[in-house]
Protein backbone atom coordinates (compact mmCIF):
# COMPACT_ATOMS: atom_id res chain seq x y z
CA UNK A 1 0.00 0.00 0.00
CA UNK A 2 2.52 2.75 1.09
CA UNK A 3 4.74 1.15 -1.61
CA UNK A 4 1.69 1.72 -4.24
CA UNK A 5 1.51 5.27 -3.17
CA UNK A 6 5.22 6.11 -3.11
CA UNK A 7 5.14 4.92 -6.36
CA UNK A 8 2.22 7.31 -7.56
CA UNK A 9 4.19 10.02 -5.64
CA UNK A 10 7.36 9.65 -7.49
CA UNK A 11 5.47 9.86 -10.82
CA UNK A 12 3.27 12.78 -10.04
CA UNK A 13 6.54 14.62 -9.40
CA UNK A 14 8.24 13.67 -12.52
CA UNK A 15 5.19 14.42 -14.40
CA UNK A 16 5.48 17.76 -12.71
CA UNK A 17 8.68 18.68 -13.42
CA UNK A 18 8.35 17.43 -17.51
CA UNK A 19 4.91 19.78 -17.23
CA UNK A 20 7.13 22.78 -16.18
CA UNK A 21 9.76 22.27 -18.45
CA UNK A 22 7.84 22.11 -21.58
CA UNK A 23 6.21 25.54 -20.32
CA UNK A 24 8.91 27.14 -20.13
CA UNK A 25 10.17 25.84 -23.47
CA UNK A 26 6.60 27.48 -25.13
CA UNK A 27 7.08 30.14 -22.81
CA UNK A 28 10.19 31.16 -24.18
CA UNK A 29 9.12 30.86 -27.59
CA UNK A 30 6.01 32.90 -27.04
CA UNK A 31 7.44 35.70 -25.13
CA UNK A 32 9.53 38.52 -26.92
CA UNK A 33 10.41 41.46 -25.03
CA UNK A 34 11.74 44.81 -27.09
CA UNK A 35 15.19 44.69 -26.96
CA UNK A 36 15.76 41.75 -25.59
CA UNK A 37 16.84 39.34 -27.87
CA UNK A 38 17.67 35.51 -27.30
CA UNK A 39 20.81 33.70 -28.23
CA UNK A 40 20.12 30.84 -30.97
CA UNK A 41 23.10 29.21 -29.82
CA UNK A 42 23.41 27.68 -26.40
CA UNK A 43 26.99 26.99 -24.85
CA UNK A 44 27.50 23.28 -24.52
CA UNK A 45 29.14 23.98 -20.51
CA UNK A 46 25.94 26.40 -20.18
CA UNK A 47 23.85 23.39 -20.89
CA UNK A 48 25.40 20.88 -19.18
CA UNK A 49 25.47 23.25 -16.06
CA UNK A 50 21.16 24.00 -17.15
CA UNK A 51 20.51 19.71 -16.57
CA UNK A 52 22.73 19.39 -13.56
CA UNK A 53 20.87 21.76 -11.66
CA UNK A 54 17.59 20.35 -12.93
CA UNK A 55 18.73 16.88 -11.58
CA UNK A 56 19.97 18.24 -8.49
CA UNK A 57 16.55 20.06 -7.75
CA UNK A 58 14.98 16.51 -8.49
CA UNK A 59 17.34 14.43 -6.16
CA UNK A 60 17.16 16.57 -3.69
CA UNK A 61 13.54 17.22 -3.58
CA UNK A 62 12.89 13.14 -4.17
CA UNK A 63 15.41 12.86 -0.82
CA UNK A 64 13.47 14.95 1.00
CA UNK A 65 10.36 13.72 0.15
CA UNK A 66 11.59 9.91 1.13
CA UNK A 67 12.70 11.57 4.65
CA UNK A 68 9.84 13.21 5.33
CA UNK A 69 7.92 10.26 4.42
CA UNK A 70 9.92 7.81 6.96
CA UNK A 71 9.77 10.59 9.69
CA UNK A 72 5.70 10.02 8.90
CA UNK A 73 6.18 6.58 9.24
CA UNK A 74 8.17 6.55 12.45
CA UNK A 75 5.63 8.74 14.56
CA UNK A 76 2.80 6.93 13.33
CA UNK A 77 3.94 3.84 14.96
CA UNK A 78 5.37 5.34 17.84
CA UNK A 79 1.26 7.05 18.32
CA UNK A 80 0.17 3.74 17.65
CA UNK A 81 2.31 2.17 20.68
CA UNK A 82 0.99 4.99 22.89
CA UNK A 83 -2.43 4.54 21.92
CA UNK A 84 -2.27 0.67 22.87
CA UNK A 85 -0.46 1.46 26.28
CA UNK A 86 -3.35 3.94 26.95
CA UNK A 87 -5.75 1.33 26.62
CA UNK A 88 -3.62 -0.81 28.26
CA UNK A 89 -3.74 1.50 31.45
CA UNK A 90 -7.75 1.92 31.03
CA UNK A 91 -8.09 -1.92 31.23
CA UNK A 92 -6.85 -1.28 34.64
CA UNK A 93 -9.08 1.34 35.79
CA UNK A 94 -12.25 -0.76 34.02
CA UNK A 95 -10.98 -3.90 36.47
CA UNK A 96 -11.00 -1.70 39.76
CA UNK A 97 -13.55 -1.71 42.11
CA UNK A 98 -14.65 -2.36 45.34
CA UNK A 99 -15.27 -6.03 45.31
CA UNK A 100 -11.88 -7.04 44.26
CA UNK A 101 -9.97 -7.84 41.24
CA UNK A 102 -8.10 -11.49 41.23
CA UNK A 103 -4.64 -10.90 42.21
CA UNK A 104 -3.25 -12.73 38.52
CA UNK A 105 -5.03 -10.48 36.59
CA UNK A 106 -3.70 -7.02 38.69
CA UNK A 107 0.03 -8.41 37.87
CA UNK A 108 -0.46 -9.77 34.51
CA UNK A 109 -2.00 -6.28 33.40
CA UNK A 110 0.56 -3.97 35.31
CA UNK A 111 3.06 -6.40 33.23
CA UNK A 112 1.41 -5.93 30.28
CA UNK A 113 1.97 -2.21 31.06
CA UNK A 114 5.54 -2.41 31.44
CA UNK A 115 6.42 -4.51 28.86
CA UNK A 116 4.69 -2.16 26.50
CA UNK A 117 6.16 1.06 28.21
CA UNK A 118 9.81 -0.32 27.49
CA UNK A 119 9.45 -1.47 23.91
CA UNK A 120 8.01 2.34 23.60
CA UNK A 121 11.56 2.99 25.19
CA UNK A 122 13.43 1.30 23.06
CA UNK A 123 11.17 2.51 20.14
CA UNK A 124 12.59 6.25 21.30
CA UNK A 125 15.81 5.59 21.12
CA UNK A 126 16.47 3.80 18.26
CA UNK A 127 13.95 6.82 16.16
CA UNK A 128 15.93 9.66 18.48
CA UNK A 129 12.82 11.44 19.26
CA UNK A 130 11.37 12.49 22.96
CA UNK A 131 13.56 9.22 25.13
CA UNK A 132 14.44 11.31 28.00
CA UNK A 133 11.00 12.86 28.50
CA UNK A 134 8.84 9.66 28.50
CA UNK A 135 11.51 7.92 30.52
CA UNK A 136 11.65 10.30 33.56
CA UNK A 137 8.19 11.06 33.72
CA UNK A 138 6.31 7.36 32.51
CA UNK A 139 8.62 4.95 34.90
CA UNK A 140 8.36 6.39 38.07
CA UNK A 141 4.48 6.85 37.95
CA UNK A 142 4.41 3.00 36.68
CA UNK A 143 6.22 2.08 39.87
CA UNK A 144 4.49 4.04 42.18
CA UNK A 145 0.95 2.17 40.54
CA UNK A 146 2.57 -1.26 40.74
CA UNK A 147 3.34 -0.10 44.47
CA UNK A 148 0.04 1.51 45.43
CA UNK A 149 -1.76 -2.25 43.68
CA UNK A 150 0.55 -5.03 45.08
CA UNK A 151 1.33 -3.30 48.50
CA UNK A 152 4.76 -2.15 49.08
CA UNK A 153 5.69 -1.32 51.30
CA UNK A 154 4.49 -3.18 54.05
CA UNK A 155 2.21 -1.35 57.03
CA UNK A 156 0.49 -3.02 59.70
CA UNK A 157 -2.53 -5.58 59.48
CA UNK A 158 -4.83 -3.09 60.86
CA UNK A 159 -3.86 -0.50 59.10
CA UNK A 160 -3.56 -2.81 55.55
CA UNK A 161 -5.16 -1.09 52.32
CA UNK A 162 -5.50 -4.05 50.80
CA UNK A 163 -7.26 -7.50 51.72
CA UNK A 164 -6.22 -11.24 50.34
CA UNK A 165 -9.27 -12.88 50.04
CA UNK A 166 -9.66 -16.38 48.02
CA UNK A 167 -7.04 -15.00 45.32
CA UNK A 168 -8.73 -11.35 44.73
CA UNK A 169 -7.04 -7.96 46.09
CA UNK A 170 -10.05 -6.10 47.94
CA UNK A 171 -9.04 -2.34 48.26
CA UNK A 172 -9.94 0.12 50.81
CA UNK A 173 -11.64 3.00 49.58
CA UNK A 174 -8.89 5.34 50.18
CA UNK A 175 -6.95 3.05 48.08
CA UNK A 176 -8.86 3.14 45.03
CA UNK A 177 -8.93 6.44 44.94
CA UNK A 178 -5.13 6.84 45.39
CA UNK A 179 -4.60 3.85 42.16
CA UNK A 180 -7.56 6.05 40.21
CA UNK A 181 -5.72 9.46 40.59
CA UNK A 182 -2.41 7.65 39.71
CA UNK A 183 -3.76 5.90 36.67
CA UNK A 184 -5.00 9.37 35.44
CA UNK A 185 -1.17 10.90 36.42
CA UNK A 186 -0.70 7.72 33.48
CA UNK A 187 -3.09 9.07 31.17
CA UNK A 188 -2.21 12.60 31.22
CA UNK A 189 1.70 11.91 30.61
CA UNK A 190 0.71 8.93 27.73
CA UNK A 191 -0.99 12.16 26.35
CA UNK A 192 1.67 14.63 26.76
CA UNK A 193 3.86 12.06 24.84
CA UNK A 194 1.37 11.65 22.02
CA UNK A 195 1.38 15.91 21.67
CA UNK A 196 4.94 15.63 21.56
CA UNK A 197 5.43 12.72 19.09
CA UNK A 198 2.92 14.43 16.59
CA UNK A 199 4.52 18.03 17.05
CA UNK A 200 8.24 17.04 16.90
CA UNK B 1 42.05 -19.99 37.75
CA UNK B 2 38.87 -21.87 39.36
CA UNK B 3 35.53 -21.85 37.36
CA UNK B 4 32.63 -20.02 39.62
CA UNK B 5 29.94 -22.34 40.22
CA UNK B 6 26.41 -20.84 38.62
CA UNK B 7 23.12 -22.04 39.65
CA UNK B 8 20.48 -20.65 37.74
CA UNK B 9 16.99 -20.13 39.15
CA UNK B 10 14.25 -19.27 36.68
CA UNK B 11 10.94 -18.64 38.76
CA UNK B 12 8.25 -19.74 36.34
CA UNK B 13 10.16 -23.14 36.52
CA UNK B 14 11.46 -23.77 39.93
CA UNK B 15 8.24 -22.07 41.19
CA UNK B 16 5.02 -20.41 39.85
CA UNK B 17 4.29 -18.91 36.75
CA UNK B 18 1.80 -17.17 38.48
CA UNK B 19 3.47 -15.76 41.72
CA UNK B 20 1.44 -14.74 44.31
CA UNK B 21 1.03 -12.75 47.66
CA UNK B 22 3.97 -11.25 50.06
CA UNK B 23 2.83 -13.85 52.56
CA UNK B 24 2.01 -17.92 52.92
CA UNK B 25 -1.40 -16.64 54.56
CA UNK B 26 -2.57 -14.45 51.99
CA UNK B 27 -2.76 -16.89 49.39
CA UNK B 28 -0.62 -19.31 46.86
CA UNK B 29 2.87 -18.88 45.90
CA UNK B 30 3.78 -16.24 47.99
CA UNK B 31 7.22 -14.38 48.21
CA UNK B 32 8.05 -15.30 51.75
CA UNK B 33 7.19 -19.01 50.36
CA UNK B 34 9.56 -18.65 47.79
CA UNK B 35 12.36 -17.18 49.95
CA UNK B 36 11.63 -20.19 52.42
CA UNK B 37 11.33 -22.80 50.03
CA UNK B 38 13.73 -22.05 47.37
CA UNK B 39 16.19 -19.10 47.80
CA UNK B 40 17.46 -19.56 50.97
CA UNK B 41 18.97 -22.55 50.93
CA UNK B 42 20.21 -21.85 47.72
CA UNK B 43 21.93 -19.09 48.21
CA UNK B 44 23.53 -19.75 51.56
CA UNK B 45 25.04 -23.03 49.66
CA UNK B 46 25.82 -20.47 46.90
CA UNK B 47 27.39 -18.39 49.65
CA UNK B 48 29.52 -21.00 51.33
CA UNK B 49 30.92 -22.31 47.79
CA UNK B 50 31.79 -19.12 46.66
CA UNK B 51 29.03 -19.41 43.66
CA UNK B 52 26.86 -17.48 41.94
CA UNK B 53 22.90 -17.56 41.24
CA UNK B 54 21.21 -16.39 38.63
CA UNK B 55 17.83 -15.54 39.06
CA UNK B 56 15.44 -15.69 35.78
CA UNK B 57 12.67 -13.34 36.33
CA UNK B 58 10.90 -13.72 32.87
CA UNK B 59 8.11 -15.96 31.79
CA UNK B 60 5.78 -15.06 34.68
CA UNK B 61 2.39 -13.88 34.50
CA UNK B 62 3.39 -10.99 36.11
CA UNK B 63 4.98 -9.95 40.12
CA UNK B 64 3.59 -8.00 42.31
CA UNK B 65 6.00 -5.55 44.19
CA UNK B 66 5.30 -6.94 47.58
CA UNK B 67 5.92 -10.39 45.90
CA UNK B 68 9.51 -9.32 45.12
CA UNK B 69 10.08 -7.18 48.14
CA UNK B 70 9.14 -9.70 50.75
CA UNK B 71 11.32 -12.67 48.29
CA UNK B 72 14.71 -10.25 48.05
CA UNK B 73 13.89 -7.87 51.05
CA UNK B 74 13.31 -10.99 53.29
CA UNK B 75 16.32 -12.54 53.16
CA UNK B 76 18.05 -9.55 55.24
CA UNK B 77 14.92 -8.55 56.92
CA UNK B 78 14.20 -12.23 58.04
CA UNK B 79 16.98 -13.88 57.48
CA UNK B 80 20.24 -11.74 58.32
CA UNK B 81 22.35 -12.42 55.19
CA UNK B 82 24.39 -9.82 54.61
CA UNK B 83 23.91 -7.39 51.36
CA UNK B 84 27.39 -7.39 50.75
CA UNK B 85 27.48 -11.03 50.10
CA UNK B 86 24.23 -10.83 48.40
CA UNK B 87 25.97 -8.25 46.56
CA UNK B 88 29.08 -10.69 45.53
CA UNK B 89 26.47 -14.07 44.83
CA UNK B 90 23.36 -12.73 43.10
CA UNK B 91 22.90 -11.84 39.40
CA UNK B 92 18.97 -11.24 37.72
CA UNK B 93 17.91 -11.50 34.18
CA UNK B 94 14.65 -10.03 33.42
CA UNK B 95 14.35 -9.40 29.57
CA UNK B 96 10.56 -8.71 29.54
CA UNK B 97 10.96 -6.36 32.50
CA UNK B 98 14.01 -4.79 33.06
CA UNK B 99 12.97 -2.42 35.40
CA UNK B 100 12.72 -5.29 37.85
CA UNK B 101 16.22 -6.06 38.17
CA UNK B 102 16.96 -2.49 39.53
CA UNK B 103 13.84 -2.91 41.66
CA UNK B 104 14.65 -5.97 43.19
CA UNK B 105 18.25 -4.19 44.57
CA UNK B 106 16.51 -1.41 45.94
CA UNK B 107 14.43 -3.98 48.00
CA UNK B 108 17.33 -5.46 49.39
CA UNK B 109 19.38 -1.82 49.33
CA UNK B 110 16.44 -1.02 52.01
CA UNK B 111 15.80 -3.17 53.86
CA UNK B 112 19.82 -3.48 54.44
CA UNK B 113 20.06 0.24 55.25
CA UNK B 114 16.88 -0.20 57.94
CA UNK B 115 18.77 -2.88 59.56
CA UNK B 116 21.72 -0.04 59.88
CA UNK B 117 19.67 1.84 62.00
Amino acid sequence: MLMTKNKYNLIGNIALYIVCLVTGFFVGKLVSIPGVSLAKEINPLHGISIFCSFFCVIFVSLLLDKHKEASKGQRQLMLNQLESLLENVEQLSTRLCKEGIEFVVVTSLLKKVGKRATNIVNLFKRIDINKNDFVTRFCPLHKELRDLMTNTPIVSEHENPIQFKKGHLVFSEERIREIEAKIEELKDCISITQLETVSN
Amino acid sequence: MQAVNRTVIRISEAYSKTPGPRYIIEGPFSGEKLRQEILLSRIVSAIEGNGKILIDLDGTAGYGTSFLEEAFGGLLRVNNIPYEQLEKTLEFKSDEEPYLIQDVWEYMKDAHDKKQI
